[in-house]
């Protein structure tokens, strides 16, 4: 085949965000498609997806190539504030490893700035042109797009000698050899003329010109999505866009050929294309030239390998002063030591030693002294890592290996290819301090987070897309609600449909395009964002391999790749995960210390207490990390977990991976032929399999059993196994997907597997993909779902208390958590502004709220009313109160409506009076006439009526989001059909019976795995009631189902196993029960509705 | 009679309207030394726009 004549140097991904509009796979495929040798990917100022491209590309036989189109100022010699000049655009590309690390530099800098103003909102990026003079080693520079280019936009507006000027400057910089005149025909007016100036001028000043094609798109569909996008950006409908769109649908990948023909007047630039593009060497795929950082030792002469030896040793001789263990735990050490100088890991571990003595130090700043959470370790390592005697005695492990049993295994070996985990939990507070301390330490060249794409979902492509449209924002507003916020954006015809009149509406061509955009913008990436704590630090300058830009959070970076090319990219990415389980679970032992004079030392309570097991497998589990959804509760009645291993595979098993693979219901059989008969022995799918797939009863639950499923049936080797795990995490690569299962099916053959096994086998796999945990993620929290139960169990009130002070966390509303703890006879107390502190506490066993719980308060009036307490004593009515803390009358409100007024014994009604006489001008402008705080008299109160009790119960509701005394259906039950079961009766009703159940919705989901089923799960005041919503019934109350918090389901009684559900025949909402002479402040229907806490609401979490 | 094509584009726009817009126009001289701006609508008709 003749080689192309043309190669494409300027190509816009997804990742120029709402302006490119096709994904780098898209872009990479369609090239092979077209005939391209190779493609550049030209984000503007970014490489967010320019390794995905890069391995992309190369897997389609298409030669990448790494640039940038940078926005710079307009003219050398002036700072970013000067941007009202006007921005340009330049086109850089990588020539090799040199001009790539500038490029990467160069793109921080232009992004140095964006985060400059005092909220912290994003500003475009852009590059000071001088900076150019410093970082341009090993780039290509060419002068920009037709319509922005630094060089043509001032030659197309008239002004020769500056476009002149301009050009001189950047051959200055860049030397001739590096500096192209950069053509493009876009099929606008006027660009014939513009392309003649370009080529007249460069002959002038004697460079070369090169033509481009500013692709913004993959295919001709993309373009019409393009537009939207350009008109998004720019926050206008298409109609009030023209000026900004690119006025027609040129700029699209097409054949080499084609774009040849377009530019037949140019023949010169055209074949400078194939010149430029075989000077531009640089290969991303190739190593980056990553490295951990030096371990910088306080002993001359001592690498890293002698360090983590001696690091070791001494802390083996602490550990181990004698005895039996000493021998093995020497041996084992040495073992271990061997296998890290193998491998050149040493660095790696005293990285990860360092991270973790930092957070030591961050943690002693952070808790408070005197408190039981300061002897705590800061954080813990999860994963297979607590196998490692190295990790032990670093103290990345707080499990002695050694005494424990515990070995080695898949942690470290001599086959890993890549670098083993290493995740690190800490309590939310000691992370987001230690984030800033390990950029501080290691300087911010070299430490920043990893990113995070969110790509479009349907609410925000219905909203955005439907705003350009100019659509009727009522109409959109309305879509907008009905769909699942989070569910992706391709359904979004199902849901116009779905509105009244929504045939009629699909027949408008605004509306039909609506449908269409938000179905093409699903999946792809909308901005740049955070992963929640995968970090990245590199002895090399981080900003020479990856460009790091400013987060929206103050003190933190975030570089510009993903997790999947950070991975692809070789760096280490160290996980420091703030769980709000781990703070709750400090706050806990804080409580118990408080109350006891001591707390339980977690790390040895073993993981055996049969009590904790006999409430995992009833199901007790609200509140127990990991293992309190609906889900994993109807899974727990049948798996009934028994040890830790259970427990591991426990939390892995719900999970879309293993759901969508198919896994759940194997397993679950398996488990209980395994108990009826302890030598049970699971099928496979191959013999083959066995050894893989042994520990999980014959089904793949964790993700690292992928891999190994492949290695063991299709003779995979671990790097190719790897290959097959990327391909299936990366979206819509479903060549690469089809190359994987030839070589699946090839391999498998080889080893004598049918074909329809293998088949079943990789549809499993697929099926999989690669929502699952690993296994080492899963044991880590294994271990801190049984210390939860465990704390659950035998401290319930502390635990209670220290749930709620780490909201938001966990399935369940404080509400829930509550009624839960009342079941199992632990009281809460209502707020109080005498014994209340600022967070939850405990009081004889019983949980009393904080103040910080009331709404209008927050934590920090809270903490400033306690204060004020402690040093100035009990406050004596309204008047002191509001005169000492300087609240205002609607905090006082609050106050009041929680209850928490009460042991002032004035009425609430005098109360509400009082505030509102008492309420304190406003401080004056220029600081004079602030009122003193002197007490004022409150005036009496008129004769009001006493609130009964429904209104006080709401009232409580609508204060702190939680009923102490009665629990909100209570009020609505007396207004229920007669013969309404309760939660409790549920229990005793056999299997078949048709019934009516009422309750306050905690979680509604309709997880993508269940065709359509909606799963609810209300709760009214004697526990938990699952109701299944078939999508027939769905359809009908779309409305009841989706948002009406307080349910009336008839059904039928559905008992599996220990499993209860009612399955819906018909929803109704619950009304309250009618008073008769109303009250004047009767609480009505919606204000009751109001008051009910959020609920998980589908796949949004709780809101 | 056309002798030269001084330009050439291409509108393509308000795709999402009742009335969607996609021409190539052509800047051209025709013979006594005029010239004229004609299109050509996707439909292939061509018409003289001045």
């Amino acid at each position: 085949m003749a080689s192309p004549p043309y190669v494409e140097l300027h190509a816009h991904s997804a990742f120029s965000f709402l302006d490119g509009a096709s994904l780098p796979a898209e872009m990479a495929g369609r090239a092979a498609d077209l005939g391209h040798s190779a493609l550049a990917l030209t984000d503007h100022d970014g490489l967010c997806g320019s390794l995905e491209f890069a391995h992309a590309a190369a897997a389609a036989g298409v030669r990448p190539i790494t640039g940038a189109e940078m926005t710079v100022t307009a003219a050398p010699h002036l700072g970013p504030g000067q941007a009202a000049s006007g921005v340009r655009h330049l086109t850089l590309l990588a020539m090799d490893a040199r001009g790539y690390a500038n490029l990467c530099r160069l793109i921080t800098i232009a992004h140095a700035r964006t985060r400059d103003s005092p909220d912290r909102s994003a500003a475009d990026p852009l590059l000071p042109l001088d900076a150019l003079a410093a970082h341009n080693g090993g780039i290509a520079c060419l002068s920009g797009c037709a319509r922005h280019g630094l060089v043509a936009a001032p030659l197309a507006a008239g002004r020769r000698a500056e476009a002149e000027t301009l050009l001189r400057w950047l051959v200055g910089v860049f030397g001739p050899q590096r500096t192209w005149v950069e053509i493009q025909r876009p099929g606008l007016r006027g660009d014939r003329a513009l392309a003649r100036a370009l080529e007249g001028l460069a002959d002038h000043v004697g460079v070369s010109v090169v033509a481009t094609g500013d692709v913004h798109a993959h295919s001709p569909r993309r373009a019409f999505l393009q537009d939207a996008m350009v008109a998004m950006r720019h926050h206008l409908t298409l109609d009030a866009s023209e000026q900004m769109r690119r006025g027609n649908r040129q700029a699209v990948l097409v054949p080499p050929d084609e774009m040849a023909r377009r530019l037949r007047e140019h023949p010169g630039a055209v074949t400078e294309t194939l010149r430029l593009a075989e000077m531009l060497e640089f290969d991303l795929t190739r190593d980056t030239g990553y490295r951990f950082p030096d371990f910088a030792s306080g002993h001359p002469g001592e690498d890293a390998d002698g360090a983590l030896a001696r690091i070791c040793a001494e802390e083996a001789r602490r550990r181990y002063p004698d005895g039996p263990r000493r021998d093995e735990a020497h041996a084992r050490l040495d073992e271990e030591l061997a296998l890290i100088r193998y491998h050149g890991l040493s660095g790696f571990f005293l990285l990860h030693r360092d991270i973790l003595e930092i957070a030591r130090e961050v943690a002693l700043e952070v808790r408070p002294p005197g408190s039981a959470r300061r002897a705590l370790p800061p954080g813990r390592g999860r994963g297979s890592s607590v196998g490692s005697i190295v990790c032990y005695l670093t103290g990345l492990s707080h499990i002695d290996p050694v005494e424990s049993g515990l070995f080695l295994g898949r942690f470290l070996n001599r086959d890993i290819r890549s670098v083993p985990d290493i995740d690190l939990d800490f309590p939310r507070d000691v992370r987001a301090r230690l984030i800033e301390e390990i950029v501080r330490r290691y300087g911010d060249e070299h430490a920043a987070l990893v990113a995070a794409f969110p790509t479009f979902r349907a609410r925000m492509a219905i909203r955005e897309i439907g705003g350009a449209l100019a659509l009727p924002p009522a109409d959109i507003e309305r879509l907008a609600r009905l769909s699942d916020g989070w569910s992706s954006a391709d359904a979004v015809d199902e849901e116009i449909r779905r509105m009244p009149g929504g045939e009629d509406r699909l027949r408008s061509r605004r509306w039909r395009a609506l449908a269409i955009l938000a179905k093409e913008a699903a999946g792809l990436p909308r901005h740049l964002s955070q992963h929640p704590g995968g970090m990245i630090v590199s002895a090399t300058p981080l900003v020479e391999l990856v460009p790091v830009v400013p987060a929206a959070f103050p003190g933190r970076q975030i570089c510009q790749w993903d997790k999947d090319s950070c991975a692809d990219a070789g760096f280490v990415k160290i996980d420091l995960l703030g769980l709000g389980m781990l703070s709750a679970v400090e706050d806990c032992l804080d409580l118990i210390a408080r109350d006891h004079g001591s707390a339980p030392d977690l790390s040895r309570i073993g993981f055996d207490d049969p009590e904790v097991y006999a409430e995992i497998q009833d199901a007790d589990t609200v509140g127990v990390f990991q293992i309190e959804s609906r889900a994993q509760m109807q899974s727990l009645l049948q798996t009934r977990p028994e040890n830790l291993d259970d427990l591991t595979v426990q939390v892995a098993l719900i999970r879309p991976g293993p759901v969508s693979g198919g896994a759940v219901h194997p397993y679950v059989r398996h488990r209980r032929a395994r108990r009826r008969d302890p030598s049970f022995r699971p099928p496979y799918d191959h013999p083959l399999l066995e050894p893989v797939l042994e520990e999980t009863l014959g089904v793949v639950v964790f993700q690292e059993q992928v891999l190994e499923v492949a290695m063991a049936l299709a003779g995979f080797s671990a790097g190719e196994a790897e290959d097959l795990r990327r391909a299936m995490s990366r979206k819509r690569s479903r060549d690469a997907m089809l190359r994987m299962w030839e070589r699946f099916l090839r391999g498998a053959r080889d080893r004598g597997v049918p074909d329809e096994v293998t088949r079943t086998v990789f549809t499993k796999l697929i099926g999989f993909s690669n929502f699952g945990f690993p296994k080492a993620h899963s044991a880590a929290f294994a271990v801190l779902a049984y210390q939860s139960a465990w704390l659950r169990r035998h401290h319930p009130a502390e635990f209670l208390a220290a749930l709620i002070n780490a909201q938001p966390m966990g399935f369940y509303p404080p509400a829930s958590l509550v009624r839960d703890a009342g079941r199992r006879g632990v009281r809460t107390l209502r707020a109080c502004i005498r014994s209340s502190e600022a967070a939850c506490t405990v009081e004889d066993g019983r949980v009393r709220l904080g103040l910080g719980m009331v709404r209008g308060l927050g934590p920090d009036l809270a903490a400033r009313v306690v204060a004020e307490r402690t040093t100035g004593g009990h406050f004596t009515g309204v008047a002191d109160l509001v005169a000492r803390t300087g609240m205002r009358p609607d905090a006082v409100a609050w106050l009041a409506r929680a209850g928490a007024l009460d042991s002032l014994g004035v009425p609430e009604r005098e109360i509400l009076w009082q505030a509102g006489t008492l309420a304190r001008p406003r401080r004056m402008a220029g600081g004079a006439g602030e009122q003193l705080p002197l007490p004022i008299e409150p005036a009496t109160a008129p004769p009001l009526s006493v609130p009964d009790r429904i209104d006080r119960v709401i009232a409580e509701y609508e204060a702190t989001g939680v009923s102490t005394g009665w629990h909100l259906m209570t009020l609505v039950r007396p207004a229920l059909p007669t013969g309404t079961l309760t939660a409790s009766a549920l229990r005793e009703t056999r299997h078949g019976r048709e019934v009516t159940v009422a309750g306050m919705v905690v979680a509604r989901q309709r997880p993508a795995t269940a065709g359509g089923i909606v799963f609810m799960l209300l709760e009214d005041e004697t526990g938990p009631i699952n109701v299944i919503v078939r999508p027939d019934l769905y359809e009908r109350h779309r409305a009841l189902v989706r948002a009406d918090p307080l349910l009336v389901v008839t059904g039928r009684l559905e008992r599996r196993e220990r499993v209860v559900n009612v399955l819906a025949r018909h929803i109704e909402p619950a009304r309250l029960p009618a008073r008769d002479p109303i009250p004047l402040e009767q609480p009505d229907d919606a204000r009751v509705r109001h008051a009910v806490p959020a609920a998980q609401s589908f796949a949004r979490g709780r809101r | 009679m056309v002798v030269a094509v001084r330009d050439s584009w291409r509108v393509q726009d308000r795709w999402w309207t009742d009335d969607p817009v996609d021409r190539s126009y052509f800047d051209v001289v025709i013979e006594p030394g005029r010239v004229a701006l004609v299109y050509r609508e996707s439909s292939g008709e061509w018409f003289i726009h001045g």
